[in-house]
């Protein structure tokens, strides 16, 4: 297993937590508590926060330690890497016709979506991002074998 | 246009050059021992630049390392 391969395992077991998080907040107290509860809307903001920055906490640690190693990424890692955009592109752009798809049918009658989720798709997108930034690089890692 | 496939013989020669391990060769060349293992496997195709290194790693011309074949 490369250094970049431990590394985006790293980023996927934060991003399933950060995401199972966020989920559990909004099956326990519903999601449109979001708009009545300040609580729970301080609860989110907070776990969104700390998720983005236990993200970028372990980039920063593990670059670290790969600089200190003198880890080498050679033109095979590059060309790999290079494929990871790609697929959260496409993992983004699914989540986003997912949610567009679920609220149409949900919210046809009503002709209006409520507020909180707007916040939700924001969320869920930049979550998505983060998450196949580190799956994306597996699944590169893994089709190149 | 045919299918392309490029071989090599790698393998063949580290064993010829004191059984060099991949590792060695892939510090020689600047590159990763899995870079080695797939162009070993003909799992990857190198850059212009590496092909030569890897030649002049085993003092041989390119042909004599990479094949290529339609």
């Amino acid at each position: 297993m490369t250094p970049q391969q431990k590394r985006a395992w790293y980023g996927l077991a934060i991003g399933i937590i950060w995401s199972l998080a966020m989920v559990a907040i909004f099956v326990v107290k519903g999601a449109t508590a979001f708009d009545e509860d300040a609580g729970m809307r301080f609860t989110v903001y907070g776990l969104f926060i700390a998720g983005v920055l236990a993200y970028v906490a372990m980039l920063y640690v593990t670059g670290w330690r790969m600089r200190k190693e003198g880890v080498l990424v050679d033109e095979r890692d590059r060309l790999i890497l290079r494929k990871v955009p790609v697929y959260q592109m496409f993992a983004v752009l699914w989540t986003l016709a997912g949610w567009a798809i679920a609220l149409s049918e949900v919210y046809h009658e009503q002709g209006q979506v409520p507020v909180v989720f707007t916040w939700l798709m924001f969320y869920s997108a930049i979550i998505v991002n983060i998450v196949f930034a580190s799956a994306g690089t597996l699944i590169a890692y893994w089709r190149a074998k | 246009m045919g299918k392309v496939e490029m071989t090599n013989r790698i393998r063949r020669l580290r064993f010829d050059h004191g059984e060099m391990t991949q590792q060695e060769l892939a510090n020689k060349v600047g590159c990763t021992r899995q870079t080695i293992i797939a162009l070993e496997q003909g799992k990857y195709v190198p850059s212009v630049t590496l092909a030569f290194q890897i030649a002049k790693a085993f003092g041989v011309t390119v042909e004599e390392v990479f094949q290529y074949e339609e």
